[in-house]
């Protein structure tokens, strides 16, 4: 049976965050725990609200995507993790320890160890080589380089640039430049990955290698990956976990396919309603769980198949039926086609979400 | 008598005015002579139009009351503070600024006993190891050459060693400012105005008093006249260098746990170096341009032939010494450049 | 066109060490005596700046003297302005000092110093000495320097009284000295000066002016 949610090990947890731009956010802090909207903040006491109370679990060797349009927050509630960004109130607890009461040496010790980050904008040191940029986590700890040479060559193979170690990065295409980016955070060794629209600079095609790669090496070494994103697509691919932001708030956080079956509210089923349901939803979304074995099945199918490739084993045929099967063979569930089918209408809710009402 | 009587009038200050003097030591202007004269002793004012109405200067004001302060007793004051206040200065100041002076007599004393024949090689190696360039190394060769087969060889390195230890000095006090600079905006927006102020006050100003401070025979005199003035682009520069570092490159080095010091030798000053390297070359310049000034204080070298050449009328000596500064400024131009372009080549390669 | 030679007997230039020096050193008055003793004049001889007539006059009598000799650093000042500011400085400070200055002028009008006897004047040797590339300098001390008073012949055809006044005008170095003291000391201004002389040196201009000026003069000035 696949681990749930539940019996995962929480590794860093956001409770009651706030953060408030401007000349008195303590101040400020008030009025928005009082209930007054991001816009009268703005135009009564001239406070930006980048956060509002986000309270947001994450969990051990979980890919947590937190999505938002831009001016969400989503690029703000990160760098609280690793506190960039000191929050005006609230607490960040990574592995039972309050991060806010930090000192300079204990922060410093959990970006070097159990942090490390990767950038939209690569943030590569331009004056030092592939190699120094990917071993800057060792370096940083006072690592020597005759040490940490293999270590960085390691990881710098295995994102597929092992014959670039001698060269400045600026000699390196965006993609690869990226990938200069995943090795210095691999190299860390650090088990939490922060990763700030690491792929949103990238040309599609070279985006979805990485998220490829990411995928790979996640399977591979079950980091716990904090990933921020704008791009809805991404966020289904990657998240075991999605928490979508709007306006500094949490609209709705779940397992993808939870939140694309049961949207929580308008704003969410005009956020999913452009999508390609057949490529991003599962059988084990559509099916119905049952050990019972039913008569008149087409074939087995795989719970974690898109319905995309089901449509494809089916031929396009509606009526048939097909038993949902686990890796060991046992029988989880029955997909019935009809179900697939319905599923991929987009729910109902959403003629009346905000962009078909804003048209009209 | 005078046009602003009425000021002190009004105030009641008349009695604290007391009478003018009569002592005919006092000093008196041809104007007051001819007016105690012409008037014969009356005691109208001439009106005076509010065309003519002269600006409530101290000097006006004193007219009409002798007691108020001209202004020639505000740099009278001046000139007492300082001289006042010049011994305990001097004991400060002095041996603070003693090792320029050591470093200058032993920088001219190394230059000028060491043979040519050693020190012109040094300059050729020094020119390969920043330039690494055949062109260049051979354009310093054949002008220092030149320079010493005119008979200029002694003032040209004279002006060499002055301006290289000069413009080491402002790189080692320079750089640190600048980057405290960078680090602190209000301490920013307080240096700018100094910068400033030392790149227009004539040197001649605060020279004259530092005569006072140290002894006349020190060569720092000249030294910190040459410092004072160029020091400031490298300052200026290094600030810019640092605040201008990608503030993403800086993001990351914060991110992967970097402690300050770090992030000044690992990240800001080697991005900066570009802008550090322009703002070294532009001390070298500056420091150029004072010798002529920093001879008037008895530097040694090619300023002091500039200023016999204008002093004599010897057309011919102040124009060689003249294109032989112009030459050092080429030569030392070119090999920083030369620098500054291998250390651009490095980052963008 | 020459008119007069200004000042009586000239401008004096030398060798001159502060007078408290020489009150408190007599034998420092002469070259013989600071040859001996180049410790109580500071050690150093300040000398004029490059490019100066008076340098290569001073750098032969240094030669011929074998000043160098004595232990006396000889130090090349760069300017004027640092030659005046290391007297008054060292007369500030009351400390010794030992160099060439001229007059008349504010420094050694302010400052109270004393020559320092080089020798005899002998003006051959002398202009033996302003060759910067003498063989054989001697020993001569300055001799006093004309001051002239000159002007156009075209200011002498326009106007013949100005130019009988200026024929007449000559005053003694000490007076000019006193003068410019006095200007110093008041931190007057040459106008204020000038006022100053007429009402208090009228001995001196009297035999300048023509009868009916010096009475108009004297009229205006007994009024104030």
């Amino acid at each position: 049976m696949k681990q749930t949610r539940d019996d995962k090990r929480t590794t860093v947890e956001i409770r009651h965050l706030y953060k408030i731009f401007g000349d008195d956010p303590k101040g400020a802090l008030a009025h928005v725990e009082a209930g007054m909207s991001k816009t009268e903040i703005l135009k009564e006491h001239n406070h930006v609200v980048g956060l509002n109370d986000i309270n947001v679990e994450v969990k051990d060797g979980d890919i947590t995507v937190m999505m938002g349009l831009s001016g969400s927050g989503k690029s703000t509630l990160i760098r609280h993790l690793n506190r960039l960004i000191e929050p005006t109130a609230g607490e960040v607890v990574v592995d039972g320890d309050d991060i806010m009461a930090y000192g300079d040496e204990a922060l410093r010790r959990l970006r070097r160890e159990k942090m490390s980050m990767v950038f939209q904008n690569f943030a590569l040191f331009p004056h030092r080589t592939v190699l120094e940029n990917a071993a800057l986590a060792l370096a940083v700890r006072g690592v020597k380089r005759a040490d940490y040479e293999d270590e960085a060559r390691r990881w710098l193979d295995r994102v597929g640039l092992g014959g670039n170690a001698d060269q400045y990065p600026s000699a390196l295409s965006g993609g690869m430049q990226q990938r200069v980016g995943l090795a210095r955070a691999l190299t860390s060794n650090a088990p939490i990955m922060l990763m700030d629209e690491a792929f949103s600079a990238l040309d599609p095609l070279i985006r979805t290698d990485m998220q490829d790669l990411l995928l790979e090496l996640q399977a591979e070494l079950s980091k716990t990956v904090v990933f921020i994103s704008h791009d809805l697509d991404e966020a289904l691919k990657l998240a075991d976990h999605l928490v979508i932001l709007k306006d500094g708030y949490v609209v709705q956080q779940d397992e993808p396919q939870a939140i694309l079956m049961n949207p929580g509210d308008d704003y969410i089923i005009d956020f999913i309603s452009d999508i390609n349901r057949a490529r991003v939803l599962r059988v084990r979304s559509v099916m119905r769980a049952t050990a019972q074995p039913q008569p008149n099945v087409a074939g087995q199918v795989h719970p974690e198949d898109t319905l995309e490739k089901v449509i494809a084993i089916s031929g396009g045929e509606t009526g048939l039926r097909y038993a949902v099967t686990d890796d060991e063979g046992r029988q989880v569930g029955i997909l019935e086609m009809q179900d697939l089918v319905r599923a991929l209408v987009p729910t109902g809710a959403s003629e009346s979400g905000m962009r078909t009402r804003a048209s009209a | 008598m005078a046009t602003y009587d009425f000021v002190f009038d009004a105030l009641g200050l008349r009695g604290w005015c007391g009478e003018a003097s009569t002592d005919t030591d006092a000093p008196m202007s041809m104007d007051e002579l001819l007016a105690q004269s012409g008037g014969g002793g009356g005691g109208a004012a001439p009106a005076v139009s509010l065309w003519e109405l002269p600006f409530p200067s101290m000097d006006a004001l004193n007219d009409a009351c002798a007691a108020f302060p001209q202004s020639r007793e505000l740099t009278q004051g001046l000139e007492r503070g300082f001289l006042n206040a010049k011994d305990a200065m001097s004991f400060v100041l002095d041996p603070l600024t003693q090792p320029l002076s050591w470093a200058l007599e032993s920088a001219l004393y190394g230059i000028l006993t060491t043979p040519w024949w050693i020190v012109i090689p040094i300059l050729m190696a020094i020119t390969w190891f920043v330039s690494r360039s055949w062109g260049l190394l051979a354009f310093v060769t054949l002008s220092i050459a030149g320079l010493a087969f005119i008979d200029h060889y002694d003032y040209a390195m004279q002006t060499l060693a002055i301006i290289f230890v000069c413009a080491f000095i402002c790189v080692l006090i320079g750089v640190p400012i600048g980057i405290a600079m960078s680090r602190s905006d209000s301490f920013q927006n307080g240096a700018i105005p100094v910068l400033d102020m030392l790149q227009t006050l004539p040197p001649f100003v605060y020279l004259i008093p530092l005569i006072f401070l140290f002894s006349v025979t020190e060569p720092k005199l000249y030294g910190i006249a040459i410092i004072l003035y160029a020091i400031v682009p490298v300052i200026r520069l290094t600030n810019l260098g640092i605040r201008m570092v990608d503030p993403h490159v800086m993001e990351a080095a914060e991110a992967f746990g970097m402690t300050r010091r770090q992030k000044l030798y690992g990240v800001q000053i080697p991005l900066a170096l570009p802008n550090i390297m322009a703002g070294v070359n532009q001390t070298i310049m500056m420091s150029l341009a004072m010798v002529v000034i920093a001879s008037l204080v008895s530097a040694p070298g090619l300023g002091v032939l500039v200023l016999r050449g204008i002093r004599n009328l010897e057309l011919g000596v102040g124009l060689v010494a003249g294109l032989g500064i112009v030459i050092l400024a080429v030569i030392l131009d070119r090999v920083t450049k030369a620098s500054l372009a291998r250390i651009n080549a490095q980052q963008k390669s | 066109m020459r008119v007069n030679e200004v000042l009586v007997p000239g401008g004096v230039e030398g060798w001159w060490i502060p007078t408290y020096l020489a009150e408190e050193h007599p034998e420092l008055t002469t070259l013989e005596g600071i040859m001996e003793n180049p410790d109580l004049v500071g050690g150093t001889f300040n000398n004029c700046p490059d490019g100066w007539g008076c340098r290569v006059v001073n750098d032969n009598l240094i030669r011929a003297i074998d000043l160098e000799s004595s232990g006396l650093d000889v130090f090349n000042h760069g300017s004027g302005e640092t030659l005046a500011t290391s007297m008054a400085s060292a007369y500030e400070n009351e400390e010794p000092w030992f160099g060439y200055y001229w007059g008349p002028t504010v420094p050694l009008g302010q400052y109270d110093m004393t020559k320092v006897e080089i020798g005899e004047v002998d003006p051959e040797v002398h202009a033996r000495n302003q060759n910067p590339d003498s063989d054989n300098p001697g020993v001569s001390d300055f001799p006093a320097a004309p001051i002239l008073t000159s002007v156009t012949a075209d200011l002498a055809d326009r106007e013949p009284q100005v130019v009988e006044f200026l024929g007449k005008m000559e005053w003694e170095t000490d007076t000019m000295s006193s003068l410019l003291a006095w200007m110093e000391e008041n931190n007057a201004n040459a106008e204020e000066t000038a006022v100053y002389f007429l009402r208090n040196y009228q001995d001196t201009w009297s035999g300048w002016l023509n009868d009916a000026a010096r009475e108009n003069l004297s009229a205006l000035l007994q009024q104030g």
